[in-house]
Protein backbone atom coordinates (compact mmCIF):
# COMPACT_ATOMS: atom_id res chain seq x y z
CA UNK A 1 0.00 0.00 0.00
CA UNK A 2 2.83 2.55 0.64
CA UNK A 3 4.47 1.58 -2.96
CA UNK A 4 2.39 4.39 -4.76
CA UNK A 5 2.67 7.09 -2.57
CA UNK A 6 6.52 6.20 -2.53
CA UNK A 7 6.73 6.58 -6.54
CA UNK A 8 4.72 9.70 -6.07
CA UNK A 9 7.28 11.16 -4.19
CA UNK A 10 10.36 10.07 -5.84
CA UNK A 11 8.73 11.11 -8.81
CA UNK A 12 8.11 14.81 -7.34
CA UNK A 13 12.17 14.83 -6.97
CA UNK A 14 12.63 12.88 -10.49
CA UNK A 15 10.90 16.38 -12.00
CA UNK A 16 11.65 19.23 -9.48
CA UNK A 17 10.86 21.82 -12.19
CA UNK A 18 7.24 21.05 -12.30
CA UNK A 19 6.60 21.90 -9.01
CA UNK A 20 8.87 24.61 -8.86
CA UNK A 21 8.85 27.89 -10.80
CA UNK A 22 11.39 28.74 -13.08
CA UNK A 23 13.66 32.03 -12.37
CA UNK A 24 13.27 34.53 -15.06
CA UNK A 25 16.80 33.97 -16.32
CA UNK A 26 15.63 30.80 -17.71
CA UNK A 27 12.77 31.25 -18.96
CA UNK A 28 14.10 33.90 -20.39
CA UNK A 29 16.82 31.51 -22.02
CA UNK A 30 14.94 28.59 -22.68
CA UNK A 31 11.93 30.35 -24.79
CA UNK A 32 15.32 31.76 -26.72
CA UNK A 33 16.24 28.55 -27.18
CA UNK A 34 12.53 27.67 -28.43
CA UNK A 35 12.23 30.42 -31.02
CA UNK A 36 15.69 30.01 -32.12
CA UNK A 37 14.87 26.00 -32.33
CA UNK A 38 11.56 27.70 -34.77
CA UNK A 39 13.70 29.98 -36.69
CA UNK A 40 16.16 26.59 -37.74
CA UNK A 41 13.17 24.37 -38.86
CA UNK A 42 11.72 27.97 -40.97
CA UNK A 43 15.63 28.34 -42.48
CA UNK A 44 15.32 24.30 -43.27
CA UNK A 45 12.23 25.19 -45.05
CA UNK A 46 13.44 28.01 -46.82
CA UNK A 47 16.21 25.78 -48.08
CA UNK A 48 13.72 23.15 -49.19
CA UNK A 49 11.18 25.58 -50.45
CA UNK A 50 14.47 27.25 -52.75
CA UNK A 51 15.42 23.84 -54.42
CA UNK A 52 18.62 24.14 -52.46
CA UNK A 53 17.58 21.00 -50.61
CA UNK A 54 15.71 18.48 -52.40
CA UNK A 55 13.83 17.12 -49.62
CA UNK A 56 10.23 17.43 -49.90
CA UNK A 57 9.66 14.93 -47.54
CA UNK A 58 10.77 16.41 -44.80
CA UNK A 59 8.23 19.50 -45.29
CA UNK A 60 5.77 18.14 -42.49
CA UNK A 61 8.10 17.28 -39.91
CA UNK A 62 9.63 20.99 -39.95
CA UNK A 63 5.82 22.65 -40.44
CA UNK A 64 4.92 20.29 -37.81
CA UNK A 65 7.78 21.18 -35.30
CA UNK A 66 7.00 25.19 -35.61
CA UNK A 67 2.90 24.43 -35.46
CA UNK A 68 3.84 22.67 -32.01
CA UNK A 69 7.23 25.15 -30.75
CA UNK A 70 4.63 28.00 -30.90
CA UNK A 71 2.26 26.36 -28.66
CA UNK A 72 4.99 26.22 -26.51
CA UNK A 73 6.22 29.20 -27.04
CA UNK A 74 2.79 31.29 -26.19
CA UNK A 75 3.22 29.75 -22.02
CA UNK A 76 7.12 30.98 -22.30
CA UNK A 77 6.16 35.11 -21.88
CA UNK A 78 4.96 35.18 -18.08
CA UNK A 79 5.30 38.21 -15.88
CA UNK A 80 8.68 39.26 -14.20
CA UNK A 81 10.05 38.40 -17.77
CA UNK A 82 10.06 41.33 -19.69
CA UNK A 83 12.32 44.58 -20.66
CA UNK A 84 11.44 46.35 -17.94
CA UNK A 85 12.64 43.36 -15.69
CA UNK A 86 15.25 41.37 -17.52
CA UNK A 87 17.33 41.86 -20.64
CA UNK A 88 15.28 40.44 -23.64
CA UNK A 89 14.29 41.57 -27.24
CA UNK A 90 10.49 41.28 -26.59
CA UNK A 91 8.76 44.37 -26.26
CA UNK A 92 6.64 45.45 -23.39
CA UNK A 93 3.36 45.04 -25.98
CA UNK A 94 3.74 41.28 -25.27
CA UNK A 95 2.14 41.75 -22.09
CA UNK A 96 -0.02 45.20 -22.53
CA UNK A 97 -1.37 43.49 -25.19
CA UNK A 98 -1.47 39.89 -24.23
CA UNK A 99 -4.72 38.95 -26.39
CA UNK A 100 -3.27 40.43 -29.75
CA UNK A 101 0.14 38.41 -29.09
CA UNK A 102 -1.71 35.45 -28.28
CA UNK A 103 -3.68 35.41 -31.78
CA UNK A 104 -0.29 36.19 -33.41
CA UNK A 105 0.82 32.92 -32.23
CA UNK A 106 -2.35 31.13 -32.81
CA UNK A 107 -1.75 32.87 -36.24
CA UNK A 108 1.43 30.87 -36.91
CA UNK A 109 0.52 27.58 -35.30
CA UNK A 110 -2.95 27.74 -37.88
CA UNK A 111 -0.16 28.43 -40.61
CA UNK A 112 2.36 26.15 -40.14
CA UNK A 113 -0.68 23.19 -38.94
CA UNK A 114 -1.75 24.29 -42.39
CA UNK A 115 1.74 23.73 -43.99
CA UNK A 116 1.44 20.11 -42.06
CA UNK A 117 -1.68 19.24 -43.89
CA UNK A 118 -0.55 20.28 -47.80
CA UNK A 119 2.73 18.85 -47.24
CA UNK A 120 1.31 15.43 -47.11
CA UNK A 121 -0.34 15.99 -51.18
CA UNK A 122 1.59 17.29 -53.83
CA UNK A 123 -0.08 20.69 -54.25
CA UNK A 124 3.84 22.53 -54.81
CA UNK A 125 2.92 25.76 -55.73
CA UNK A 126 0.27 25.24 -52.80
CA UNK A 127 3.30 24.64 -51.17
CA UNK A 128 5.43 26.76 -51.37
CA UNK A 129 2.53 29.26 -50.99
CA UNK A 130 1.82 28.30 -47.44
CA UNK A 131 5.43 28.43 -46.28
CA UNK A 132 5.38 31.93 -47.66
CA UNK A 133 2.09 32.61 -44.89
CA UNK A 134 4.26 30.70 -42.00
CA UNK A 135 7.35 32.97 -42.64
CA UNK A 136 4.54 36.34 -42.62
CA UNK A 137 3.15 34.81 -39.68
CA UNK A 138 6.87 35.14 -37.90
CA UNK A 139 7.74 38.19 -39.37
CA UNK A 140 3.95 39.99 -38.73
CA UNK A 141 4.48 38.93 -34.52
CA UNK A 142 8.68 39.96 -34.38
CA UNK A 143 7.09 43.40 -36.06
CA UNK A 144 4.68 43.90 -33.34
CA UNK A 145 6.51 42.35 -30.17
CA UNK A 146 10.15 42.06 -30.48
CA UNK A 147 12.79 44.81 -31.19
CA UNK A 148 14.72 43.54 -33.60
CA UNK A 149 18.83 44.72 -33.74
CA UNK B 1 22.32 72.40 -61.08
CA UNK B 2 19.02 70.58 -62.31
CA UNK B 3 19.76 68.32 -65.28
CA UNK B 4 16.19 68.60 -66.69
CA UNK B 5 16.66 65.64 -68.46
CA UNK B 6 12.97 63.85 -67.91
CA UNK B 7 12.71 64.89 -71.57
CA UNK B 8 15.27 63.14 -73.19
CA UNK B 9 15.22 59.72 -71.43
CA UNK B 10 13.09 56.94 -71.45
CA UNK B 11 10.56 56.99 -69.05
CA UNK B 12 9.54 53.56 -67.28
CA UNK B 13 6.50 53.88 -64.97
CA UNK B 14 6.65 49.77 -64.10
CA UNK B 15 10.75 50.17 -62.64
CA UNK B 16 9.28 53.32 -61.25
CA UNK B 17 7.53 51.63 -59.20
CA UNK B 18 10.31 48.73 -58.19
CA UNK B 19 12.42 51.93 -57.41
CA UNK B 20 9.62 53.90 -55.29
CA UNK B 21 9.48 50.41 -53.21
CA UNK B 22 12.82 50.30 -52.25
CA UNK B 23 13.04 54.36 -51.87
CA UNK B 24 10.40 52.95 -49.27
CA UNK B 25 8.06 56.09 -50.56
CA UNK B 26 4.72 54.57 -49.60
CA UNK B 27 6.07 53.82 -45.65
CA UNK B 28 5.33 57.61 -45.32
CA UNK B 29 3.40 58.84 -48.16
CA UNK B 30 0.69 56.25 -48.02
CA UNK B 31 -1.45 54.51 -45.31
CA UNK B 32 -3.34 50.74 -45.68
CA UNK B 33 -2.65 51.49 -49.79
CA UNK B 34 -3.75 54.66 -50.07
CA UNK B 35 -1.50 57.32 -50.60
CA UNK B 36 -2.91 59.59 -48.27
CA UNK B 37 0.26 60.19 -46.10
CA UNK B 38 0.21 61.01 -42.49
CA UNK B 39 2.36 58.99 -41.11
CA UNK B 40 4.22 59.99 -38.16
CA UNK B 41 8.56 59.59 -38.08
CA UNK B 42 9.05 60.05 -34.46
CA UNK B 43 12.74 60.95 -34.07
CA UNK B 44 14.34 63.29 -31.39
CA UNK B 45 14.54 66.51 -33.40
CA UNK B 46 10.39 66.22 -33.70
CA UNK B 47 7.41 64.18 -34.99
CA UNK B 48 7.82 64.68 -38.84
CA UNK B 49 4.79 63.84 -40.83
CA UNK B 50 4.56 62.57 -44.39
CA UNK B 51 2.50 64.94 -46.51
CA UNK B 52 -0.24 63.71 -49.31
CA UNK B 53 2.13 63.54 -52.53
CA UNK B 54 -0.90 62.76 -54.89
CA UNK B 55 -1.45 66.59 -55.57
CA UNK B 56 1.57 68.52 -55.37
CA UNK B 57 0.77 69.76 -58.87
CA UNK B 58 4.84 69.10 -59.70
CA UNK B 59 6.53 69.82 -62.84
CA UNK B 60 9.17 67.12 -64.00
CA UNK B 61 11.67 69.80 -62.62
CA UNK B 62 9.57 70.23 -59.58
CA UNK B 63 9.49 66.63 -58.95
CA UNK B 64 13.71 66.22 -59.87
CA UNK B 65 14.44 69.00 -57.74
CA UNK B 66 12.51 67.78 -54.93
CA UNK B 67 14.45 64.44 -54.67
CA UNK B 68 17.85 66.03 -55.33
CA UNK B 69 18.25 69.20 -53.61
CA UNK B 70 15.53 68.52 -50.56
CA UNK B 71 13.61 71.67 -51.64
CA UNK B 72 9.96 72.55 -52.19
CA UNK B 73 9.09 74.40 -55.89
CA UNK B 74 9.10 77.66 -54.25
CA UNK B 75 12.13 76.66 -52.65
CA UNK B 76 11.56 75.91 -49.00
CA UNK B 77 14.14 73.12 -47.87
CA UNK B 78 12.18 69.90 -46.50
CA UNK B 79 13.32 68.51 -43.18
CA UNK B 80 15.83 65.43 -43.97
CA UNK B 81 13.01 62.82 -42.53
CA UNK B 82 12.34 62.96 -46.16
CA UNK B 83 15.65 61.41 -47.33
CA UNK B 84 16.51 63.23 -50.26
CA UNK B 85 20.33 63.43 -48.16
CA UNK B 86 20.56 59.86 -50.11
CA UNK B 87 17.96 60.56 -52.80
CA UNK B 88 20.51 62.83 -54.38
CA UNK B 89 22.15 60.49 -55.41
CA UNK B 90 19.86 58.80 -58.31
CA UNK B 91 20.50 58.33 -61.19
CA UNK B 92 19.01 60.03 -64.10
CA UNK B 93 17.12 57.25 -65.94
CA UNK B 94 16.16 56.49 -62.15
CA UNK B 95 14.48 60.06 -61.37
CA UNK B 96 12.67 59.65 -64.91
CA UNK B 97 11.52 56.21 -63.99
CA UNK B 98 10.17 57.31 -60.37
CA UNK B 99 8.51 60.60 -62.01
CA UNK B 100 6.63 58.10 -64.66
CA UNK B 101 5.24 56.45 -61.71
CA UNK B 102 4.61 59.49 -59.48
CA UNK B 103 2.34 60.45 -62.28
CA UNK B 104 0.34 57.75 -62.14
CA UNK B 105 -0.69 57.87 -58.55
CA UNK B 106 -4.85 57.98 -57.70
CA UNK B 107 -5.21 61.27 -56.35
CA UNK B 108 -6.44 61.60 -52.82
CA UNK B 109 -8.06 64.81 -50.80
CA UNK B 110 -6.34 63.82 -47.57
CA UNK B 111 -5.05 66.77 -46.41
CA UNK B 112 -1.35 67.25 -44.88
CA UNK B 113 -0.91 67.21 -41.19
CA UNK B 114 1.69 69.69 -39.84
CA UNK B 115 4.92 68.34 -38.55
CA UNK B 116 5.28 68.91 -34.45
CA UNK B 117 8.17 70.14 -32.43
CA UNK B 118 10.73 71.20 -35.13
CA UNK B 119 13.49 72.80 -34.41
CA UNK B 120 13.48 76.45 -35.79
CA UNK B 121 14.02 76.68 -39.57
CA UNK B 122 17.19 78.28 -39.80
CA UNK B 123 18.92 75.63 -37.45
CA UNK B 124 17.47 73.47 -40.86
CA UNK B 125 19.56 75.67 -43.49
CA UNK B 126 22.75 75.17 -40.94
CA UNK B 127 22.27 71.65 -41.15
CA UNK B 128 21.89 71.42 -44.45
CA UNK B 129 25.22 73.58 -45.15
CA UNK B 130 27.13 71.26 -42.38
CA UNK B 131 25.38 67.64 -43.78
CA UNK B 132 23.79 67.35 -46.98
CA UNK B 133 26.16 66.82 -50.15
CA UNK B 134 23.79 66.54 -52.96
CA UNK B 135 24.76 65.34 -56.37
CA UNK B 136 24.42 62.26 -58.17
CA UNK B 137 25.94 58.88 -57.89
CA UNK B 138 29.35 59.21 -60.23
CA UNK B 139 29.84 55.99 -61.35
CA UNK B 140 33.41 54.12 -60.91
CA UNK B 141 34.77 53.77 -64.12
CA UNK B 142 37.06 51.24 -62.06
CA UNK B 143 34.61 49.12 -61.14
CA UNK B 144 32.08 46.86 -62.72
CA UNK B 145 28.59 47.90 -64.26
CA UNK B 146 27.27 45.51 -61.50
CA UNK B 147 28.99 47.02 -58.82
CA UNK B 148 28.01 50.49 -60.29
CA UNK B 149 24.30 49.60 -60.02
CA UNK B 150 24.35 48.33 -56.72
CA UNK B 151 26.45 51.04 -55.54
CA UNK B 152 23.33 53.44 -57.04
CA UNK B 153 20.58 51.45 -55.73
CA UNK B 154 21.94 51.20 -52.27
CA UNK B 155 23.20 54.59 -51.50
CA UNK B 156 19.69 56.52 -53.80
CA UNK B 157 16.67 54.70 -53.77
CA UNK B 158 17.83 52.22 -51.29
CA UNK B 159 18.82 54.90 -48.82
CA UNK B 160 20.42 52.02 -46.72
CA UNK B 161 22.84 54.11 -44.76
CA UNK B 162 19.89 56.24 -43.38
CA UNK B 163 19.58 53.64 -40.86
CA UNK B 164 22.47 51.26 -40.98
CA UNK B 165 24.85 54.52 -41.11
CA UNK B 166 25.11 55.84 -37.53
CA UNK B 167 24.36 59.40 -36.99
CA UNK B 168 26.24 62.10 -35.68
CA UNK B 169 25.18 64.30 -32.54
CA UNK B 170 23.01 66.43 -34.96
CA UNK B 171 21.24 64.15 -36.82
CA UNK B 172 24.18 63.64 -39.29
CA UNK B 173 25.36 60.43 -41.12
CA UNK B 174 28.57 59.54 -40.32
CA UNK B 175 30.22 59.31 -44.11
CA UNK B 176 33.28 57.37 -42.74
CA UNK B 177 31.42 54.51 -40.98
CA UNK B 178 29.35 54.38 -44.06
CA UNK B 179 26.86 51.12 -43.50
CA UNK B 180 28.71 50.18 -40.32
CA UNK B 181 25.39 49.61 -38.48
CA UNK B 182 23.54 52.40 -36.04
CA UNK B 183 22.56 51.89 -32.65
CA UNK B 184 19.79 54.63 -33.01
CA UNK B 185 16.27 53.82 -31.33
CA UNK B 186 13.77 53.29 -31.81
CA UNK B 187 14.89 51.25 -34.97
CA UNK B 188 19.11 50.08 -34.26
CA UNK B 189 20.33 48.76 -37.30
CA UNK B 190 23.30 46.05 -38.02
CA UNK B 191 26.61 46.61 -39.57
CA UNK B 192 25.57 45.74 -43.31
CA UNK B 193 29.58 46.37 -44.60
CA UNK B 194 31.84 43.83 -45.75
CA UNK B 195 32.76 43.42 -42.16
CA UNK B 196 29.35 43.33 -40.75
CA UNK B 197 28.22 40.37 -43.51
CA UNK B 198 31.20 38.29 -43.18
CA UNK B 199 28.53 35.50 -41.49
CA UNK B 200 26.52 35.97 -44.71
CA UNK B 201 27.10 34.49 -47.71
CA UNK B 202 25.90 34.95 -50.93
CA UNK B 203 23.28 33.09 -51.07
CA UNK B 204 21.88 33.80 -47.88
CA UNK B 205 21.75 37.59 -48.78
CA UNK B 206 19.76 37.23 -52.16
CA UNK B 207 18.13 34.91 -50.08
CA UNK B 208 17.08 37.09 -47.15
CA UNK B 209 16.12 40.25 -49.32
CA UNK B 210 13.54 37.81 -51.37
CA UNK B 211 11.74 36.55 -48.20
CA UNK B 212 13.70 38.02 -44.69
CA UNK B 213 14.74 34.82 -43.48
CA UNK B 214 18.47 35.29 -42.49
CA UNK B 215 21.03 32.44 -42.25
CA UNK B 216 19.94 31.50 -38.84
CA UNK B 217 16.22 31.30 -39.64
CA UNK B 218 15.29 34.86 -38.25
CA UNK B 219 12.49 36.39 -39.82
CA UNK B 220 13.19 40.16 -39.70
CA UNK B 221 10.63 42.43 -37.90
CA UNK B 222 10.51 46.40 -37.87
CA UNK B 223 11.80 48.46 -40.71
CA UNK B 224 13.18 46.11 -42.41
CA UNK B 225 10.62 44.18 -42.90
CA UNK B 226 8.70 46.97 -45.00
CA UNK B 227 12.16 46.94 -46.98
CA UNK B 228 11.96 43.52 -47.82
CA UNK B 229 8.42 42.92 -48.39
CA UNK B 230 7.39 46.27 -50.54
CA UNK B 231 11.44 46.80 -51.87
CA UNK B 232 14.36 44.14 -52.23
CA UNK B 233 11.57 41.13 -53.06
CA UNK B 234 10.08 42.96 -55.94
CA UNK B 235 13.64 43.91 -57.63
CA UNK B 236 14.73 41.64 -60.20
CA UNK B 237 17.75 38.72 -58.93
CA UNK B 238 20.44 41.27 -61.03
CA UNK B 239 19.31 44.05 -58.95
CA UNK B 240 19.90 42.07 -55.65
CA UNK B 241 23.14 40.23 -56.89
CA UNK B 242 24.29 43.76 -57.77
CA UNK B 243 23.40 45.12 -54.10
CA UNK B 244 25.33 42.15 -52.96
CA UNK B 245 28.50 43.11 -55.13
CA UNK B 246 28.50 46.51 -53.96
CA UNK B 247 27.97 45.63 -50.40
CA UNK B 248 30.95 43.19 -50.44
CA UNK B 249 33.14 46.21 -51.05
CA UNK B 250 31.97 48.76 -48.36
CA UNK B 251 35.01 49.12 -45.69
Amino acid sequence: MRRPAILLALCCFAFPAQSADATPDATVKYRHAVMKGMGDHLKALSMINKGEMPRPQDIAFHAAAIRDASSIAGELFPAGTGPDKIKTHAKPEVWTKPDEFKAAMEALRTQAGALVDLAKGTDTAAIAAQFGKVGEACGKCHDDFRVDD
Amino acid sequence: MLALILGAVAQDAARGEVLAGIAGCAACHATDGIWSGGYAIETRFGTFRGPNITETGFSAADFERALREGRSPEGRAYWPAFPYTSYTRLGDSDVGDLWAWFSTLPANDTPDRPHLGTPPRFLLSMWRALEFRPGRFEPDPEMSGEWNRGATLVEGPGHCGECHTPRNLIGGMRERLSLRGSRAEPEPAPDISAGGLVDWSDTDLLSFFVDGIGPDGDVVGGAMREVVLKGTSRLGEEDRRAIVTYLRTVE
